[in-house]
């Protein structure tokens, strides 16, 4: 049992070397960084719980705005595709526009021709009967 | 000093190294490193949220959800909560332990130190074979008082003299551990163990498979009255490791208390100084494969 005493002894003097930079849990002293109880550092500190729910308020509206702005983008998405498939509808009514406005050029040409043959003749009748 | 006084002093530099997930952004790393000593009879969760709370300004989120989301790493490998302190360190640096007499003799002309580095984890599931801590520090303190049942169990073959702890003494033994005092310690345990047992409580830890725990039947004699030795208890659970004509085989060494003992000891000598705080004998089996 000696030689164990004397192991333990060896495994302290091993393990423990320059244990005193390192405080004890148990004892209570281990503190970090400034000294916790100056009267600065107390005002700090009853900050914190206010600081904290602040943080997190930020952080849900943040969440929530970036919802908002992928819900935009997404519209914005869709109203493009509209706005294209519109100018498409009206390229093609614009070409039939223009088909039609002939059409109804020609027709005009047409039924003039007609009116003046028309004419023509009725001038001859008459000339004929006299 | 006694055995059982260096035993009970043994200490562990330590330096735990907190996830910096936990902090604020902007919290320069160096903060989440905190450097103290821990006694080898205990057991680090317990004081883990008195470490934490030094850390509390420059954190995210409130103390009690991080203690059930984190758990205690050493190079990567995940750290029971519910061992004692000495044998997860007896575990993980059993070569420090091997190799002390020419550590000691090279300490004594430079300058060296030794610190056993951990590192505390943060997520949001638990990595698998951890059991969650949800009911800090009641759980730790029941799973302390159920191994001493099973302990008292073991040495006495009834649980008797534990269930009739007056409720001081049992909060005294509680405290005791808690804070490092080793006479309520000592005078609480001088109630539950008896001076002749008839079993002793034994684990043994196998380093190339820690996570299993051996835990043998450990008689202090035999049938024909011969008293039993650590190596008969190894024998039954562990026979691979014996060499020819039942001695342990050359490689293989046994620690208990981060001090090498002798495989021939007998269990009744050595339980008495050599038990850890929760009343069990810890013994780290190392195997050099």
């Amino acid at each position: 049992m000696e030689r164990y005493e004397r192991a333990l002894v060896d495994r302290d003097r091993a393990e423990q070397l320059h244990s005193e930079l390192f405080p004890a849990v148990a004892d209570g002293g281990l503190s970090l960084g400034p000294e916790i109880g100056s009267s600065r550092d107390e005002e700090t500190t009853s900050l914190l719980p206010q600081m904290r729910q602040l943080l997190a308020q930020r952080d849900t509206t943040i969440s929530q705005l970036k919802e908002e702005r992928a819900t935009h983008m997404s519209q914005q998405v869709h109203l493009n595709d509209v706005i294209l498939g519109l100018t498409l509808e009206r390229n093609v009514m614009e070409d039939k526009l223009k088909v039609l406005q002939r059409e109804y050029k020609e027709l005009v040409t047409r039924w003039l021709a007609k009116a003046q043959q028309e004419a023509d003749s009725m001038n001859r009748d008459v000339e004929q009967h006299r | 000093m006694s055995i059982r006084e260096l035993v009970w002093g043994g200490t562990i530099n330590v330096t735990l190294t907190v996830d910096q997930k936990l902090f604020i952004p902007g919290v320069p790393a160096e903060t989440g490193s905190l450097n103290f000593r821990i006694r080898r009879d205990s057991y680090i969760v317990e004081c883990l949220p008195r470490l934490l709370n030094q850390l509390q300004r420059y954190m995210v989120g409130n103390l009690a959800d991080i203690l059930n989301h984190c758990w205690l790493e050493c190079d990567s490998t995940v750290l029971p909560w519910f061992q004692p302190v000495g044998v997860q360190y007896d575990l993980v640096r059993y070569d420090a332990i091997l190799q002390r007499d020419e550590f000691l003799k090279m300490a004594s002309s430079v300058d060296a130190i030794t610190v056993w580095r951990i590192k505390l984890n943060y997520g949001p599931t638990l990595p698998a074979g951890v059991i969650p801590l949800i009911r800090q520090p009641n759980q730790i303190e029941s799973y302390w008082m159920h191994r001493w049942k099973q302990a008292c169990f073991i040495l006495n073959g009834t649980s008797k003299q534990m269930m009739s702890l007056s409720r001081n003494d049992s909060k005294k033994f509680w405290d005791s551990v808690r804070n490092g005092d080793s006479n309520d310690f000592e005078y609480v345990s001088a109630k539950i163990v008896p001076t002749k047992p008839r079993m002793i409580p034994l684990q043994l830890h196998d380093i190339n498979d820690p996570s299993r725990i051996h835990q043998p039947r450990a008689e202090c004699e035999n049938s024909s009255g011969k008293k039993t030795s650590l190596l008969d208890a190894v024998a039954t659970t562990l026979p691979q490791l014996l060499a020819e004509k039942g001695q342990l085989s050359s490689s293989t060494t046994l620690i208990c208390q981060g001090i090498i003992i002798d495989a021939d000891e007998q269990l009744e000598r050595l339980y008495p100084p050599m038990k850890s705080f929760d009343g069990f004998l810890h013994v780290v089996v190392v195997t050099i494969l």
